[in-house]
């Protein structure tokens, strides 16, 4: 979730750099809401946005423990599974790992707890935000 | 439910599990009745987890509901897996005590769940996780339900500090029943429990993502899911854009959010959060229009709590609410600020009967 990505399909205009700038910030609201409950990916998200504010550019390169999956993997999660499917599926959770926020210190039972507990979350934000954004437009609508 | 009883020598195991999970739905009425807490926390979370995926996903997974509604539950939500091992008979077979030890089960993994809740590690949590999930059979434990408080730090310690139990002792021990054919030493019976553990996760991410049933292969559903979170995170995103161009005269202050993000009590921050909003209400902002003054709103759920507060006054249409169990689904993340600020947004929500708030 890179907050460059907001920078790219605008040229920096005058009018739109506040834009970009509030949208930045509207999204990082958005997160420390999503930050607040006592999960393990919502208190890596606290820290990541903690370091964000400070300045730091922390890309959250956490690859300490990667090895916990990938000894695992094949054991937990294939069945009878031949091993290239075994190494994809490896590959789809360390995807996911990097996704979900502190994830990578998971093991894979636990990570997809955490993927449950933020897909839930995510949900509920975006519905919210969706909600809000609805709200916002028909007030604009009835000022004419 | 009392014809299904047999003795239990003369059915293979297999078929035991067979009938004990044709029986999942009656047996939750049964367990609920012993498990006044879990019982209570099952149909809540039944409620949610038919609520959320109805709301979000238009899917009715009012199986998936049922059976998580019977199954009993962890306090994180996760069902027991033990007891879907055993065959929930009459009360009169003492051999299988299942009933006692689904409450004993549930209970002491309530207690056991919150303290190593601050465990990270791996470790921590798969400790934690296997030793509620091996099914810890009390001879000597009888049907009395109120014994429930001295075994469970029993089990509780025994279960935590051997993860592997080799030979089970005949008292206090841990029994997790093998199939046909299928090893018997503690490696892989380990394993296999850790496998089911993760494949119920699977499954419970499945019913979670849209349109993810038909996928059956494993690399599928992760790519499923991978995708589902990766379009969650850029709908943040564009909706923050949407927020931004949509209302030019709010602004959101960056420095108060951490002000009060570092004090993790949840209550001061919502009491600020009211008063913030009774402070706007106060200077008569009535409308979204007038906002003219860049008031510092401390956070997105701030300003949606007051702006919530704020159009009530205005709009209050008598519209029915079209998915009242959709505010219940808040209690799946367990946060009391989540569910003030949120559930008070969606009130508005509702109020304006706007359906194309609900998204996906």
């Amino acid at each position: 979730m890179a907050n460059q990505d907001l920078h790219a399909p605008f040229s920096p205009e005058r009018g739109h750099a506040s834009l970009v700038e509030r949208s930045r910030r509207i999204k990082m609201a958005a997160e420390m809401g999503l930050a607040r409950s006592s999960r393990h990916w919502s208190r890596a998200l606290r820290r990541r946005l903690l370091l964000l504010r400070r300045g730091t550019a922390s890309d959250g390169c956490g690859c300490q423990s990667e090895a916990l999956t990938s000894s695992k993997e094949g054991g937990d999660l294939g069945v009878g599974a031949n091993e290239e499917e075994a190494v994809e599926v490896e590959a789809r959770v360390r995807a996911l790992q990097r996704l979900v926020p502190g994830g990578e210190e998971l093991g894979t039972e636990r990570l997809f707890e955490e993927t449950a507990d933020y897909i839930e979350a995510l949900q509920v934000q975006v519905s919210a935000m969706r909600a809000l954004a609805c709200l916002l437009d028909e007030s604009r609508e009835k000022r004419g | 439910m009392q014809g299904l009883r047999a003795p239990p020598d003369d059915l293979s195991v297999l078929e035991r599990q067979g009938a004990c999970l044709l029986n999942w739905q009656q047996q939750g009425r049964e367990q609920s009745n012993y498990n006044p807490r879990g019982g209570g926390y099952c149909r809540q979370m039944q409620t949610s987890f038919q609520a959320l995926p109805s709301g979000c996903g238009g899917e009715k997974n009012a199986n998936h509901g049922d059976v998580h509604g019977s199954i009993d539950c962890f306090s994180n939500g996760w069902p027991d897996l033990a007891n879907i091992r055993y065959p929930v008979h009459g009360a009169a077979n003492v051999e299988e005590t299942s009933i006692t030890n689904v409450s004993s089960n549930s209970s002491r993994k309530r207690k056991a769940d919150k303290s190593p809740r601050s465990k990270e590690k791996e470790n921590g949590g798969g400790g934690k996780g296997d030793s509620s999930c091996k099914r810890i059979k009390e001879e000597t434990g009888g049907g009395a339900t109120s014994e429930t408080g001295q075994p469970n730090k029993k089990e509780a310690a025994s279960g935590d500090a051997s993860k592997k139990n080799d030979k089970p002792p005949k008292t206090d021990c841990i029994h997790v029943r093998a199939r046909r054919g299928q090893a018997t030493d503690s490696h892989s019976l380990a394993e296999r429990v850790r496998r089911e553990r993760i494949s119920q996760r699977m499954k419970y991410l499945q019913d979670l993502v849209p349109g993810c049933s038909k996928i059956t292969g494993k690399a599928g559903m992760l790519d499923e899911i991978i995708n589902y979170v990766q379009s969650l995170q850029r709908q943040v995103e564009f909706l923050s854009m949407k927020l931004a161009t949509a209302s030019p005269l709010m602004d959101i202050n960056i420095d108060n959010i951490f002000g009060r993000e570092i004090n993790p009590s949840c209550k001061s921050g919502s009491t600020a959060m009211i008063g913030m909003s009774s402070e706007l209400l106060d200077q008569s902002y009535l409308r979204f229009d007038s906002l003219q003054h860049p008031h510092p709103c401390s956070g997105l759920d701030t300003f949606m709590d007051s702006s919530d507060l704020v159009l009530r006054q205005n709009v209050n249409p008598p519209v029915a609410v079209p998915d009242a169990s959709f505010g219940s689904s808040f209690d799946v993340n367990g946060c009391s600020v989540w569910s003030t600020n949120l559930q008070s947004l969606y009130g508005v929500d509702f109020q304006q009967g706007r359906g194309a708030a609900l998204p996906f």
